[in-house]
């Protein structure tokens, strides 16, 4: 049985396609196969942070509306094995996306893949609404900032009273924070909030914290998603979010600041 | 609403009048209670009472003065010079009222004579033990004047888990109880108290019917507003009264009173 997770945030910009990208890729490193689902229709992102804009020919609406079929619209990534990529339509509009549509494209998927895993727009309208609603578990992404953590706070809400399984009294969504942009150096001059405090306002078990990266930026642009950049502290620390998905235990690394050696305090390392 | 209410410090309460109403075109006659102070006497010796009430007065000048005073006379076996004792109480700035207590009709009208009331106390003095010459406050009667409300469904909503922002909840004529934190952006209304077993981020609206005895109770106070009856707070004034402390809030002549809990 294939378990559907949704990428969300309510907030823009804060990292849900290169959340979605890299727990995606990880979860088909580790030999499930997986696709990712690109619900932000209009604004198509993941394509180019998984490099495979140039290869795309049918999306996501295509599909629902039955102009083309899933083979068709499923693009394979060259990389990794098992994990492929449905793209959003950049010309469709967020009305494009009925629940029976979604639905039937989802348990289509759902046959065919464990992981299905769904990169949320930003908003809580309905293009959000649609990619959380048949979702078995959450990713709420969220920056150390408190209007990021407040609107996070908002699509928790919503994932326990909006959802499918909310609405049919099943079990609710099994919710993971994963904190992003973390700049342990910050939190120590109090310009941004801490871990402790973000769980203390979300009370949502942590899945991960992402360090602020130039890694992720080159990763962007490049079209590789940054877990595939495995020297780098944001891919470990995407891998350990995997791992932990996965029901792996794993410390949690980069949430303290860095003590300078010798060498470097005196060269400015 | 509750009715009168009447809040007793000190000293002991002695209920006159029964209630009935009786309108007539100018003026109206009804009875109340009021809080007098009873004065206990053992003897008749008017130099001796008037020693010891000095010395009482002396303790609170401002407190008794001009109060209405009722003399017990249960106690006392000798034959009473009303005058003179009217004389006494109010050489120390009392307004004696009447007498109680008095055991034969002959006493009731000689206090009459003199121009007092004869009242006859709901519940008598039951002290037994030796008098001193004066004695003040024995017992405290408190009556209030509640309209009772019918409820038929069960009085508070239980809410288990966190409150999310953009979330709401209403307590229709009922007492609403979170068990779990109330976050920035979500609000909670009562039309009586509202208890969070958590922090309290949001706003909290208690009394939103005007239940003027409504309260917000929570375990730490961090909210945007809180309001009870339509008085309101926001954080910005928050700030000094309990912030991130256990607290609660209640209505006191129409200002909102923080008072913490720890």
């Amino acid at each position: 049985m294939a378990r559907i997770i949704v990428v969300t945030s309510g907030k823009g910009g804060v990292g849900k396609t290169t959340t979605s990208a890299a727990i995606g890729t990880g979860l088909a490193q580790a030999g499930k196969k997986t696709v990712i689902v690109d619900f932000d229709i209009g604004l198509r992102n993941l394509d180019l942070i998984m490099g495979c804009e140039r290869r795309v020919v049918y999306d996501f609406v295509n599909v629902i509306n039955e102009e083309a079929n899933l083979n068709q619209a499923l693009i394979k990534d060259k990389r990794i094995e098992n994990l492929y990529i449905l793209p959003a339509s950049q010309t469709r509009d967020k009305d494009a996306l009925t629940k029976e549509g979604v639905e039937k494209v989802l348990n289509d998927l759902a046959e065919r893949f464990d992981y299905i895993v769904c990169d949320s727009p930003a908003g809580i309208e309905k293009g959000a609404m649609m990619a959380l609603y048949f979702a078995d578990e959450a990713i709420i992404t969220s920056n150390p900032e408190v209007s990021s953590v407040r609107d996070s706070d908002r699509i928790i809400g919503m994932l326990s009273s909006k959802s499918r399984r909310a609405e049919q009294g099943l079990e609710p969504i099994v919710e993971h924070l994963l904190i992003t942009r973390y700049s342990p150096k910050r939190v120590n001059t109090g310009d941004m909030l801490s871990v402790e405090d973000i769980n203390d306002i979300l009370a949502v078990k942590l899945l991960g914290v992402i360090p602020e990266s130039q890694a992720v930026l080159k990763a962007s642009n490049s079209g590789e998603p940054v877990i595939l950049d495995s020297e780098s502290d944001a891919g470990m620390a995407y891998q350990d979010a995997v791992d932990r998905l996965l029901g792996e235990s794993r410390e949690f690394r980069f949430i303290q600041e860095e003590k300078k050696g010798l060498l470097s305090r005196i060269f400015g390392g | 609403m509750t009715g009168n209410r009447q809040l007793i410090d000190l000293a002991e309460l002695l209920l006159i009048g029964n209630r009935h109403h009786m309108a007539e075109n100018n003026i109206e006659l009804k009875g109340t209670n009021f809080t007098l102070f009873v004065l206990n006497i053992s003897d008749g010796n008017l130099s001796s009472i008037q020693h010891a009430l000095q010395q009482k007065v002396q303790q609170a000048p401002a407190f008794f003065s001009g109060a209405p005073v009722v003399i017990n006379i249960e106690k006392c076996e000798d034959e009473i010079d009303f005058m003179g004792l009217s004389e006494v109480i109010k050489s120390q700035q009392f307004v004696l009222v009447g007498i109680t207590g008095a055991q034969s009709n002959a006493v009731k009208q000689a206090a009459r004579q003199a121009g007092l009331a004869v009242l006859t106390s709901g519940q008598a003095s039951q002290a037994e033990t030796p008098v001193p010459v004066v004695e003040a406050k024995v017992e405290t009667r408190i009556e209030t004047q509640v309209e009772i409300q019918h409820q038929d469904s069960p009085a508070t909503l239980f809410h288990q888990g966190q409150l999310r922002s953009g979330q709401q909840l209403y307590a229709k004529d009922k007492n609403l109880v979170i068990i779990g934190s109330v976050s920035a952006g979500a609000e909670v209304i009562a039309d009586g108290s509202i208890h969070v077993y958590g922090h309290l981020r949001g706003r909290a609206i208690a009394g939103a019917k005007g239940d003027i005895n409504s309260r917000i109770f929570c375990r730490n106070l961090e909210a945007e507003l809180i309001s009870i009856c339509g008085n309101y707070k926001l954080s910005e004034t928050l700030q000094e009264e309990c912030w991130q402390h256990a607290a609660t809030v209640s209505l006191e002549n129409d200002q909102l009173k923080i008072s913490n809990l720890d």
